[in-house]
């Protein structure tokens, strides 16, 4: 099921209304019941993988607390179910393909091996957070889950089971576990967050994805027009991937769950450890957690460090998808990060003065710019394209075209105002937002604007052309 | 734990909920609700002097083939070429219902220009930006129309959806605040760059079909028509009852084919599927009383003749409807 279905409003409207009619006791099967039924509404043939992650994780977990002895042995087992399935549903046609390049440059036959199987939507994000079960149970992090149902909805909740956040279990089984409450202040919020999530996806998002498909459909765009199919697939890749997690984050609340952020403002970071401390939080700092400190983190020297940071960023771009261009993207950020550490450029909080203000906006810039490169090297899978497209001539661009481009970047920086905003508004010194919360009629005014604003504007803005959301093919 | 809260605190839920959910139905029915039925075509048919004994109805594939000056000086009898653009059967049925038949115009020749499978697609172009113009072509009571759209909505919560329609009645003005956005950024774009050529000609020429990679689908693939095989039922269709007015109404139908846009060469070629429904389609035209005129495998109209997708370009337009008048004479005397 999508968020941005009918299908969607009234099963959650469903829910809601009978979940928070439950005791507790029964609140976790019932949630258990709806997030299979959502994931498996349109393929229940998905539940299979999904269930066989769960059921032995869980058991895995129980093997480990018990028997310490032999939990390097089950990290191992935990490892090889979910980094199998993801083997065959995600990564066996990329393997086959590569294995069959290297056979022929040598002269060797090649072989036809392939499984037309659908990947399951989420399996990227579930098969994460199932590992970092088990690893947090191997740490002593936490005690294995002992009901089954309970360990059960900490894999499938479905708000955050297709695109995440990625959850910690240390995070979200003890929601799980313990009794939940609710109030009117949180399903207000709830609700707010989830109409700015559909507003970013069905206005921003689709609009400017219109835009950024046209342009990656030509043959030979000019540069002008790349570009701003780049910047178009910025914003698109943002707003549709921020909406998913609002809308997550929306529904877990009004359900008495707060999920983990999952972006802070991306582009307005100004350097690469910046950024990703802000874009897809729950997965870089997984990565970070359970790859890159595992790997020795930045404790065995320099050298040893840089290899670690390209290891982590290159599993991470292969995380995303089984195409080079990912694994490129990947080590992208690797050198850049490695590059921004070299020259010393760091984040530095905006001051009240303008040497700061500039300075700081600058930073930003350039950071954005470099942000937009690697999302070249995201967008685009075929590597005789990606080539093409970073060798176009920058003055080949006649005045129509630049006019084209132009109108269209505008047009898509038009349907950016919004996040743009958002982000500003959320980087208002503290003390503004406190006093402003500390008044709770103004408070609660402005919420209901505010509200009233994203309903209508997604009824009189959306797009014509609905998409998917992008995160769903990973 | 089930959610309790304070009745001031659930009072202020119930109001945030409804005011969420009313204000929006209420800011769009200020003036800007559904379109009214438009009176204007049948205005104009009346004012018609001399009365067109031809008619010519379809999209942008008459629009960029007919040139009404050129096929006029061409015509002995008076024609009439009607561009209805982004329509499909739906529109063609109610402007030939609504106001063709009820104008006492009364033309020997209906035309109707089409593309492959439009003919059966009751739903194509009836939703998002194309709904208000058909809402501008319909009566109150339009239980055919009705029928069909409703009828074809086979997701599972149709009425629900219907009535969302009916209480947000937005597309309206999500049309006209579609065309302020695009007309801020134009201007924006003026004062950067002033001068230059037309923005729509600029955008065609940019995004021409022949500039996309060999790896995109096709302008069909993305126009997602229903891909089923023909079927003229009353309930799955509009051109039974395009049929049965033309019947009513003493009209000749001919639907015209137009050629797409040649794949190799100056050849058009259709899968098996949809070879098979053409033939289908010309039988039970012409046990209807109707002609069916195929121009697909006309290898005289190249690639030349066409801009972007299948629209044919303007340099060729009256070269196009010279060729069309000639292939169809015996309806213009």
């Amino acid at each position: 099921m999508i968020f941005h279905s009918l299908d969607f409003i009234v099963f959650f409207v469903l829910v809601v209304a009978v979940y928070w009619a439950l005791p507790f006791r029964r609140q976790n099967a019932f949630l258990l019941a709806v997030s299979w039924l959502f994931y498996g509404y349109v393929s229940p043939w998905f539940l299979g993988p999904l269930a066989v992650a769960t059921v032995a994780d869980f058991f895995i977990a129980k093997g480990i607390a018990r028997y310490r002895a032999q939990a390097k042995l089950l990290i191992w087992a935990s490892l090889a179910v979910n980094l199998g399935m993801l083997g065959i549903f995600k990564y066996f046609g990329f393997f086959v393909d590569n294995m069959n390049a290297v056979l022929s440059s040598v002269g060797l036959t090649t072989f036809e091996l392939g499984l037309s199987i659908v990947m399951p939507v989420g399996i990227s994000f579930y098969a994460l957070q199932s590992i970092g079960y088990t690893v947090d149970v191997y740490r002593k992090q936490i005690a294995p889950c002992r009901s089954l149902i309970d360990y059960a909805l900490y894999v499938s909740f479905f708000p955050q089971l297709v695109a995440g956040p990625i959850e910690r279990s240390t995070h979200l089984i003890p929601m799980i576990t313990s009794l939940r409450s609710v109030d009117a202040g949180r399903i207000t919020s709830g609700l707010q967050l989830m109409l700015w999530g559909f507003f970013k996806k069905v206005v921003v998002a689709d609009t400017v994805a219109v835009t950024a498909n046209k342009i990656f459909a030509l043959d030979e765009p000019n540069f002008a027009l790349l570009w701003v199919g780049v910047f178009a697939f910025a914003i698109q890749i943002f707003a549709d991937f921020s909406a998913y997690t609002d809308i997550a984050r929306g529904s877990a609340r009004i359900l008495g769950f707060e999920l983990m952020e999952n972006f802070r403002g991306p582009y307005l970071s100004q350097s690469p450890h910046e950024f990703w401390g802000r874009w897809h939080i729950s997965l870089s700092s997984w990565i970070r957690d359970y790859v890159y400190i595992p790997l020795g983190g930045s404790r065995r020297g320099p050298g040893r460090n840089m290899v670690n940071l390209i290891g982590a960023f290159a599993v991470s771009g292969l995380w995303h998808g089984a195409q080079w261009n990912f694994v490129l993207w990947g080590l992208y950020w690797s050198f850049l990060t490695i590059g921004y550490r070299f020259v010393g450029v760091d984040t530095q909080p905006f001051a009240a003065n303008a040497r700061s203000i500039f300075s700081g906006s600058f930073k930003v810039v350039v950071m954005f710019l470099l942000t937009c490169f690697g999302w070249l090297l995201f967008r685009e899978t075929n590597p005789d394209y990606l080539w093409k497209y970073i060798l176009t001539d920058p003055l080949a661009v006649t005045h129509d075209q630049l006019r084209v481009a132009l109108f269209l970047g505008i047009h898509a920086a038009i349907f950016a105002l919004p996040l743009f905003a958002y982000d500003v508004l959320c980087r208002l010194p503290s003390r503004v937002i406190h006093g402003f919360q500390n008044r709770p009629v103004v408070r609660r005014g402005t919420e209901l604007a505010v509200a009233c604003l994203l309903f209508f504007g997604i009824l009189i803005l959306r797009s014509n052309a609905p998409s998917e959301f992008i995160y769903f093919q990973f | 734990m089930t959610a309790k809260f304070a009745s001031r605190e659930r009072l202020w839920l119930g109001v945030f909920v409804a005011v969420v959910l009313l204000l929006p139905a209420i800011l769009g029915r200020t003036g800007l609700s559904r379109g009214e039925f438009d009176v204007t075509p049948l205005s104009e048919l009346k004012a018609m002097n001399p009365k067109p004994e031809v008619v010519l109805i379809g999209d942008s594939m008459l629009g960029t083939r007919i040139d009404p000056e050129v096929l006029d000086r061409l015509s002995d009898a008076p024609v009439f070429v009607n561009i209805l653009e982004g329509s499909a059967s739906a529109r063609w049925y109610l402007y030939l219902k609504n106001y063709l038949a009820e104008s006492g115009v009364n033309p020997k020749h209906v035309v109707v220009f089409f593309r492959d499978r439009y003919l059966t697609d009751p739903v194509f172009r009836t939703s998002a930006q194309y709904q208000e113009l058909l809402h501008q072509a319909m009566k109150p009571d339009e239980p055919v129309v009705d029928r069909l759209l409703e009828g074809q909505d086979s997701t599972r919560f149709a009425k629900l959806a219907k009535f969302f329609e009916w209480l947000y009645p937005s597309q309206q003005l999500r049309e006209r605040v579609a065309d302020y956005v695009v007309l801020r950024a134009q201007k924006i774009t003026d004062s950067v760059t002033p001068d230059g050529t037309d923005f729509d000609v600029a955008l065609d020429r940019t995004f021409d079909i022949d500039l996309l990679r060999s790896d995109m689908p096709s302008e069909l693939a993305s126009e997602n028509l229903n891909q089923a095989a023909f079927d003229p039922s009353p309930d799955k269709s509009f051109l039974p009852h395009i049929v049965e007015l033309a019947k009513q109404n003493g009209w000749h139908l001919t639907f015209y084919r137009v050629k797409r846009r040649p794949q190799e060469g100056d050849i058009r070629t259709d899968e098996p599927e949809l070879i098979d429904y053409i033939a289908d389609l010309r039988e039970y035209l012409n046990a209807n009383g109707a002609d069916l005129v195929d121009v697909t495998n006309d290898d005289t109209l190249g690639m030349k003749f066409y801009s972007d997708g299948d629209h044919v370009s303007e340099e060729m337009r009256p070269r196009y409807t010279e060729q069309f008048f000639e292939r169809n004479r015996e309806l213009f005397q």
